[in-house]
C-alpha cells in the first residue's frame, strides 16, 4: 500500500473533514487487521504514510498496529508528504522489532535472510527528488527475491525508466505517490494508490494490493487489489428541465444519493434548463448529503431571443440586446449580469395575473 | 389582424356559441355575469393559449374556465383575417394534450405547418403579458383620485424608462441592489488579511523548524552515550583488574617486607654496602696475610730488640756479667767491631734498634687488635647479610653467587614495585577518564534531555503548523467564496448599469417618440384643449394647456382617463409599427366618463382608429350614443 496520508482531513473545509481524518485511520487499521487474516509475509508502504512530518502520537498510532502483527515484516519508504528532515522526530523513533524503516540516506537494500529476500528502498529526503536514483539501483543476479519499494514516477519525483525497471531482476515493484490504484509493468510494477480517496479528484474503490512470489521462479503471481476505502468520491450528473422546483431537485439529488450511500461524497453536476425563479446553491439540498461540488451548469429558462422579440420595444428586450450587443462571446459575469437584470425586471414588472 | 368570429363549443359557462364580429367598431354588452370577461378570456386563449401558471397559489385559467356541465368539449374555433386570408384558429384545451390548429380558408384550408410559431408572428411576437400591458385595456386600477394620478405618473414613468407600463425600473434596481447586499453580507473582507498574516505565521514556523538547533541529534547522542558507557565499563573492568594485580604484586612484595619503593632502595643499598664491607674481609686468605704480616713485623721487632741487646752487651761488656752471657763473648766479637767502628755511639744505634723494635711490636698488637675487631665486625656483618639472604632468596649462605641472586631478586622486586606504581597510574589515568567520561555523560544526559525537550518544542511547532495549514485551507476557501461573491457583485453591478443605461436610451428615444404620439392622441381626443405631453428628466408629467404646463396633479379624473387612453393607444400603435394592426379590446374602460366625454370619445375611436376594436361594455350607452351619432358599428349582446 501507499499514500496512506495519516494526519490528513480531506476536504478540510467540509463538515465531514473530522470523520475522513477518522476514516483513514480505522481503513489503516482495517489493511493490518487484513495482513493477519492473509496471513502475508510482508507489508510494504511505499510512501506517504503520514500526511507530513509524523508527530509522535501518529508514530505510536501506527506503530502499535505494527505490533500486533509481529510475524509480519513491515518495510517502509518516506515519500515526498513525509520526507526525512533533519528534524524528523522518526530519526530516533523506535519502531518495533519487525518494522524496517529505511532511515539511511545510503542504505539501499534490506537482506531478509531467512526468507532469502532483499527490499530494496530508499526515503525521501525533500519534497522533491529529480535524481533517477531508481535507475542506479540495480539488485544482483543471485538466488535471493528481489523487491523494490519506490516512490514518485514523475518528472520532479525520481524519474525512472520504464523499460530499464521491467528489464532488472526485480519481482515485484510497489510504487507510491499515485492516488489512484494503476498498472505500470502488469504482473510487476503497481502503484496501490491511498487506501481512501483524498480529494475529488480521487474518484474509484481505494485499497491495498495483494500477491504472491513464487521462490522458485521468482515471479509474482496471483496479484489482486483489495478495496478497502469506507467512502467513495462519486460523481452524479442530474439533468432538469424548466418545470423542476427546488424541492423536485433537491428530491432527486437525495434519492440518487442514497441509492450511492450517505456516507459518499458526491460531485455533483446539474445541467439542463431551470426555472429562473429558482437558484441551485448548496442550500437547497439536505445538509446530510455530502457535496463536495456543486456545478450548476443550468440554463435558466429564459429565452432570450424570444423575449427579446416579445418585447421589442421595453426595457426586458432592449436590456437583452445591449448586454448580448456587449460581445460575441459572452463572459461568465456577463451571462450572469444578463439572467440577473432580466430577471430582476421580470420579477418586479407588474402583471396583472 | 381581425377577428372575423369566435365559435365558443365549450368554455366556462358558454357552449356552443358563435360571436360574429365586424371589422370596425364592435360593442359587446353584457349585464354583471352575463359572460363578457368569459369572452375576453376566450379570445385571448384562442390568441395565446393557456399556460399553466407557475405559482400554484394563484387559480388556474385553465381550470377557472372547465366547461360547466359533464362531456363538455373545452374547445373552440376563432376565425381571423391576415395580409388578406383567411385563417381559423382550433384549440382544444387540456393540461396534458392542448391542441392548436390553424386552417387557411382562403387557401383550400391547408393546415399551417407550424401553427404556433405562425399565430407569434401574426400576433407581432407579442406575449401574453405585453398583450395585456397594450392592446387589450382595461380601467386604471384604482378609483381613488390621488392613486389614479399616481397609477398614471408611474406608468409615464414607467414607460419613459422602460418602454413599458408595468415594468419599472426603480424596483428592478433595489430588487438588484437588495440581491447584492445579502450577497455582500457573506463577504468576509478581512479573509485575504487573515490568509496573508497566516502564510506569514507558516512561514515564521517553518523556518524555525528549518533552525539548524531543531536537528535531530538524538539518534547520534544516543549512540554517543552508548560508545562512551561501553568505554567506562572496559575502563572500569581495567581499573579492577589492575587493582587486583596491584592487590596481589602488594602482598608479595610485603612478604619481603617491601612496603615502599624506597625499602628496596634501602635494603638493596644496605645489603651492597654491607656486602662492599664485608666483601674484603669475607675472603680467608686475606686474613691469613694478615696473620702473616703480623707474625713478620712481630719478628722484626723482637730482631731489633734481640739487636739491640747485642749490641748493648757488646757495647757494654758489664752488662753482659751481669747478665752472665760471655760465652758470647768471640762470638760477638765481629759485631763489636763492627760497632766500635761506628762513627757515633753505638748507644744511638741501640736507642733506634730499641725504638723501632718497640714500635714494630706496638704497631703489630695495634694491628692485631685491629684485625680482630674487624673480624668480630665482618661476623657481624655477615650476619645481617645472610639473615637479608636468608629472607630474601631462602640461603644464608653469603657468597657471591648469592649476592647476585640477591640483586636479581632486588631488581625483580623492583620491576614489581615498579609495576605496581604503573598500574597504579595507569589506574589513576583510567579513573580521571572515567570521570571525564562521566561527566561527559551526564553533559550527554543534559544534551540528551534537552534534545528530547527540543523535540518536544519541535512536535508542537508541526501541530501548530498543521493547524495554521488546515485554517488557511478554511481561509482560502473563504477567499475563493469572496471572489465569487465579488464576480456576482459584479454581474449584478453590470445588470443595473445597463439598465440605466438602456433607461436613458429608451428616455431618449423610445420616450421622446411615445410622447409624440400620446400628444397627437391626446389633443384628438381633447379637441386640441391639452395639445402635448411632457415628461423631464425627472419624469415629471405635464401637460400644455393654452401655452401653459399643467402638472398631472391638478387634471379632472377624466382627463387623466384621456391621457391613459392616449398612452395606451400610443403604445399600441408604437407595438405594431410597421406591420398589421391588431384589434384593440376595451374593457369596460368608460365606465367612469360622462356622456359628453363618451360621445367624443366614441366618435375618435371611429373616425381615428383604423384597426379593429371590441368594446365590452356593460352599459347601453355606447350604443344609444353611437346610434345617435349615426355611426356605423356591430352590437352583440350576450
Amino acid at each position: 500500500m501507499s499514500d496512506i496520508h495519516i494526519g490528513m482531513s480531506p476536504d478540510t473545509t467540509m463538515f465531514w473533514s473530522d470523520d475522513r481524518a477518522l476514516d483513514i485511520k480505522e481503513t489503516f487499521a482495517n489493511v493490518i487487521k487484513k495482513c493477519k487474516e492473509e496471513k502475508i509475509d510482508f507489508l510494504l508502504i511505499s510512501g506517504d504514510l503520514f500526511n507530513h512530518q509524523p508527530l509522535t502520537e501518529e508514530l505510536n498510532f501506527v506503530n502499535d498496529l505494527f505490533k500486533t502483527i509481529s510475524d509480519i515484516k513491515v518495510i517502509i519508504i518516506a515519500g515526498s508528504s513525509d520526507h526525512i528532515k533533519s528534524n524528523s522526530l522518526v530519526l530516533n523513533y523506535k519502531f518495533a522489532d519487525n518494522v524496517y524503516y529505511f532511515l539511511d540516506k545510503t542504505e539501499y537494500s534490506f537482506k531478509v535472510s531467512n526468507k532469502l529476500v532483499v527490499i530494496h528502498g530508499f526515503s525521501y529526503y525533500s519534497l522533491e527528488d529529480t535524481t533517477p536514483i531508481i535507475n542506479s539501483i540495480t539488485p544482483e543476479n543471485d538466488n535471493y527475491i528481489h523487491i523494490l519499494l519506490a516512490y514518485g514516477g514523475d518528472k520532479n519525483h525520481t524519474p525512472f525508466d520504464i523499460n530499464k525497471l521491467d528489464d532488472k531482476n526485480y519481482s515485484y515493484i510497489a510504487l507510491g505517490s499515485k492516488h489512484n490504484y494503476e498498472v505500470l509493468i502488469d504482473g510487476k510494477a503497481y502503484y496501490s494508490g491511498s487506501i481512501e480517496p483524498l480529494d475529488s479528484n480521487d474518484i474509484g474503490d481505494h485499497g491495498i494490493i495483494i500477491g504472491e512470489i513464487n521462490p522458485n521462479t521468482k515471479r509474482a503471481h496471483n496479484i489482486r487489489f483489495e478495496k478497502m476505502s469506507k467512502v467513495s468520491y462519486i460523481p452524479v450528473n442530474i439533468k432538469i428541465n424548466g418545470s423542476n422546483s427546488e424541492e423536485d431537485i433537491s428530491e432527486i439529488v437525495m434519492n440518487e444519493t442514497i441509492r450511492y450511500g450517505l456516507n459518499n461524497i458526491f460531485k455533483i453536476k446539474i445541467t439542463g434548463y431551470r426555472n429562473p425563479d429558482i437558484e441551485i446553491t448548496r442550500d437547497i439540498f439536505d445538509e446530510k448529503i455530502r457535496i463536495v461540488e456543486l456545478t450548476d451548469n443550468t440554463i435558466p429558462k429564459y429565452d432570450f431571443i424570444k423575449l427579446s422579440s416579445e418585447h421589442p420595444q421595453d426595457m426586458i428586450g432592449a436590456f437583452i440586446r445591449k448586454m448580448i450587443s456587449r460581445n460575441d462571446n459572452l463572459s461568465d459575469i456577463e451571462k450572469r449580469a444578463l439572467y440577473l437584470g432580466t430577471h430582476a425586471l421580470i420579477k418586479t414588472s407588474e402583471n396583472k395575473d | 389582424m381581425k377577428i372575423k368570429s369566435i365559435n365558443i363549443n365549450g368554455f366556462g359557462k358558454f357552449k356552443d356559441k358563435s360571436i360574429s364580429l365586424s371589422d370596425g367598431l364592435n360593442i359587446v354588452y353584457g349585464n354583471n355575469e352575463a359572460g363578457k370577461s368569459t369572452t375576453h378570456t376566450f379570445i385571448k386563449s384562442m390568441l395565446f393559449g393557456m399556460k399553466r401558471k407557475r405559482t400554484k397559489a394563484q387559480s388556474d385559467t385553465l381550470t377557472k374556465y372547465l366547461p360547466w356541465g359533464d362531456n363538455m368539449n373545452y374547445e373552440g374555433t376563432l376565425n381571423f383575417s391576415y395580409n388578406g386570408k383567411e385563417y381559423q384558429i382550433h384549440r382544444i384545451f387540456s393540461k396534458d394534450e392542448p391542441f392548436l390548429n390553424i386552417q387557411n380558408l382562403t387557401e383550400k384550408n391547408k393546415n399551417i405547418i407550424n401553427p404556433e410559431m405562425y399565430l407569434h408572428r401574426v400576433l407581432n411576437n407579442l406575449s401574453i403579458d405585453s398583450f395585456d400591458n397594450t392592446i387589450s385595456i382595461g380601467q386604471l386600477k384604482t378609483t381613488q383620485d390621488k392613486s389614479i394620478i399616481d397609477e398614471l405618473h408611474k406608468f409615464i414613468a414607467n414607460l419613459n424608462t422602460s418602454g413599458n407600463m408595468n415594468i419599472n425600473i426603480i424596483s428592478a434596481i433595489n430588487f438588484l441592489k437588495n440581491k447584492r447586499d445579502s450577497i455582500s453580507l457573506n463577504l468576509k473582507s478581512d479573509a485575504n488579511k487573515i490568509y496573508n498574516k497566516q502564510l506569514g505565521n507558516i512561514k515564521i514556523i517553518e523556518r524555525e523548524l528549518s533552525n539548524k538547533n531543531y536537528e535531530n541529534k538524538l539518534p547520534e547522542l544516543l549512540q554517543k552515550k552508548a560508545s562512551e558507557s561501553r568505554k567506562i565499563n572496559s575502563n572500569n573492568d581495567e581499573i579492577e583488574e589492575l587493582k587486583q594485580q596491584n592487590i596481589e604484586k602488594k602482598l608479595m612484595l610485603e612478604s619481603y617486607g617491601f612496603t615502599s619503593k624506597e625499602d628496596i632502595d634501602t635494603l638493596s643499598k644496605q645489603a651492597n654496602k654491607i656486602y662492599f664491607e664485608y666483601k674484603p674481609i669475607m675472603n680467608t686468605n686475606k686474613l691469613f696475610s694478615n696473620c702473616i704480616i703480623n707474625v713478620v713485623l712481630i719478628t722484626i721487632g723482637i730482631i731489633f730488640i734481640v739487636l739491640s741487646f747485642l749490641f748493648l752487651v757488646v757495647t757494654y761488656p758489664d752488662i753482659a756479667t751481669i747478665l752472665n752471657v760471655n760465652n758470647a763473648k768471640y762470638s760477638l766479637s765481629g759485631i763489636t767491631s763492627f760497632i766500635l767502628s761506628l762513627p757515633f755511639h753505638p748507644i744511638i744505634l741501640i736507642g733506634i734498634f730499641i725504638c723501632l723494635g718497640i714500635i714494630l711490636i706496638i704497631g703489630d698488637i695495634l694491628l692485631l687488635f685491629n684485625n680482630y675487631q674487624n673480624i668480630n665486625k665482618s661476623n657481624e656483618v655477615r650476619d645481617v647479610l645472610a639473615d637479608i639472604f636468608n629472607q630474601h632468596i631462602n640461603d644464608d649462605e653469603v657468597s657471591e653467587e648469592n649476592m647476585l641472586l640477591f640483586k636479581k631478586h632486588i631488581s625483580s622486586m623492583k620491576k614489581i614495585s615498579k609495576s605496581v606504581d604503573e598500574s597504579e597510574a595507569r589506574i589513576n589515568l583510567l579513573t580521571n577518564e572515567n570521570n571525564t567520561l562521566l561527566k561527559n555523560q551526564s553533559d550527554v544526559d543534559d544534551n540528551i534531555k534537552s534534545q528530547e525537550r527540543l523535540q518536544y518544542d519541535v512536535e508542537q511547532k508541526y501541530n501548530e503548523l498543521y493547524n495554521l495549514k488546515n485554517e488557511s485551507e478554511k481561509i482560502k476557501q473563504e477567499i475563493s467564496n469572496n471572489e465569487n461573491i465579488n464576480k456576482e457583485i459584479e454581474s449584478i453591478d453590470l445588470a443595473i448599469e445597463t439598465i440605466n443605461n438602456v433607461a436613458n436610451d429608451i428616455h431618449v428615444m423610445f420616450g421622446t417618440h411615445l410622447n409624440k404620439s400620446t400628444s397627437s392622441y391626446l389633443s384628438a381626443l381633447t379637441n386640441n384643449k391639452y395639445d402635448s405631453l411632457n415628461v423631464d428628466d425627472n419624469l415629471n408629467v405635464t401637460l400644455n394647456y393654452e401655452g401653459k404646463k399643467i402638472s398631472l396633479e391638478s387634471l379632472s379624473t377624466g382627463t387623466i382617463d384621456q391621457v391613459y387612453l392616449a398612452l395606451r393607444l400610443a403604445i399600441s400603435d408604437i407595438i405594431c409599427f410597421n406591420k398589421e394592426k391588431l384589434p384593440l379590446l376595451f374593457d369596460d374602460c368608460f365606465a367612469m366618463y360622462d356622456n359628453d366625454r363618451l360621445k367624443s370619445t366614441l366618435e375618435f375611436l371611429h373616425n381615428n382608429i383604423d384597426t379593429q376594436i371590441i368594446i365590452f361594455s356593460c352599459h347601453t350607452r355606447e350604443k344609444e350614443l353611437l346610434s345617435a351619432l349615426g355611426l356605423d358599428f356591430n352590437y352583440i349582446e350576450i
